[in-house]
């Protein structure tokens, strides 16, 4: 059957172009498909390498460890990651794509992706590991969002200490009508 | 609608806005294909090891496809692979709501996984599904096309 024969040449020539174009990728699709955790947590493997986490102790000189049992992450309001914002306490982590970021974020948070997980973090691995124990809250779009816990955990391996989720996220800040940050 | 269908003008008309909605569901996954490929993951159809050579793939055949539905050449070949591309995203998407999946469709880039936008998808599909069958139908009795009337 003719037209049988043309769907499978076009599905060929599909294949070709979709192969040729992922190999001039930044970042090529693998061959086989791992899924949002299992990304994540090689981005994490890929920086503990890269960094094994530090934790100062009383003495004069820090003892370098292996990373050992992640910290608890809490969950916080509305109310609370407000308080965080206006006080700039510690680190707010926008965890949606760059994209949604840039058009708007709770006041002062910086852009960490779980999309882009590795290639963030390096941007601000300076400023996050400068102290570990310091208040880092995550939030994403909402409350079926699931990149905020993810990111947290990945945060939690890699050694912070005191990792907070604003589960309602995006929606819930806009949802009060709370300021909002863009970028340039 | 038979004597709609009839009209040279109407079909192409109709050829050609399908094949752009094609081209523009595969510009749109062509970009993100990491995210493309969590949404084909998300039906749990396909093992790891074909995920991302489908998401890979598909983005090309819907272009393709879309882009010789518009210039109409050849014809019959876009229609059929139309057809059939659209038939398995209904299979799909009929598969993933009868299990109960509540997925991002995937169809027109990423989106929140959501049961009503998964009967939305289907519906248009079914739509889209009807008009290349249509169209298919007259590529293959070619007498009742006429011009329309002065």
């Amino acid at each position: 059957m003719p037209d049988l024969a043309g769907l499978v040449i076009l599905a060929i020539l599909a294949l070709g172009i979709g192969i040729a174009v992922n190999h001039f990728r930044s970042k090529p699709l693998p061959l086989i498909y791992h899924n949002k955790a299992e990304r994540l947590e090689q981005a994490v493997a890929a920086i503990s390498k890269e960094t094994p986490a530090v934790i100062p102790t009383n003495t004069l000189s820090p003892v370098t460890i292996a990373t050992t049992t992640p910290a608890t992450i809490s969950h916080i309001t509305l109310e609370e990651i407000k308080r965080r914002s206006d006080a700039k306490e510690g680190v707010i982590l926008d965890a949606r794509a760059e994209f949604f970021y840039q058009l708007g974020h709770v006041p002062g948070a910086l852009s960490l992706p779980r999309s882009d997980f590795e290639t963030a973090y390096a941007k601000l691995k300076s400023r996050l590991e400068s102290d570990k124990n310091k208040l880092i809250t995550v939030y994403c779009s909402g409350s079926d969002c699931e990149d905020s816990q993810m990111v947290a955990e990945a945060l939690a391996k890699l050694g912070f200490q005191q990792v907070a989720v604003f589960k309602g996220g995006w929606d819930e800040w806009t949802g009060a009508h709370l300021p909002e940050e863009k970028s340039q | 609608m038979k004597k709609l269908f009839s009209n040279r003008y109407v079909l192409a008309a109709t050829r050609i806005i399908l094949g752009a909605i094609f081209v523009y569901a595969g510009s749109i996954s062509i970009g993100t294909p990491e995210q493309f490929a969590d949404s084909v993951a998300g039906y749990q159809l396909l093992p790891a090891s074909l995920i991302n050579l489908f998401a890979l793939a598909l983005p090309p055949f819907e272009i393709l496809t879309g882009a010789l539905l518009i210039f109409g050449w050849p014809r019959r070949i876009a229609l059929f692979s139309a057809l059939m591309l659209t038939i398995v995203f209904i299979i799909a998407l009929s598969w993933a709501i009868a299990r109960g999946l509540t997925i991002d469709c995937g169809c027109f880039g990423h989106g929140k996984p959501s049961r009503s936008g998964m009967w939305i998808s289907l519906g248009r599909d079914v739509v889209m599904v009807i008009f290349l069958a249509l169209l298919y139908r007259r590529e293959w009795k070619p007498a009742e096309v006429s011009e329309p009337a002065p």
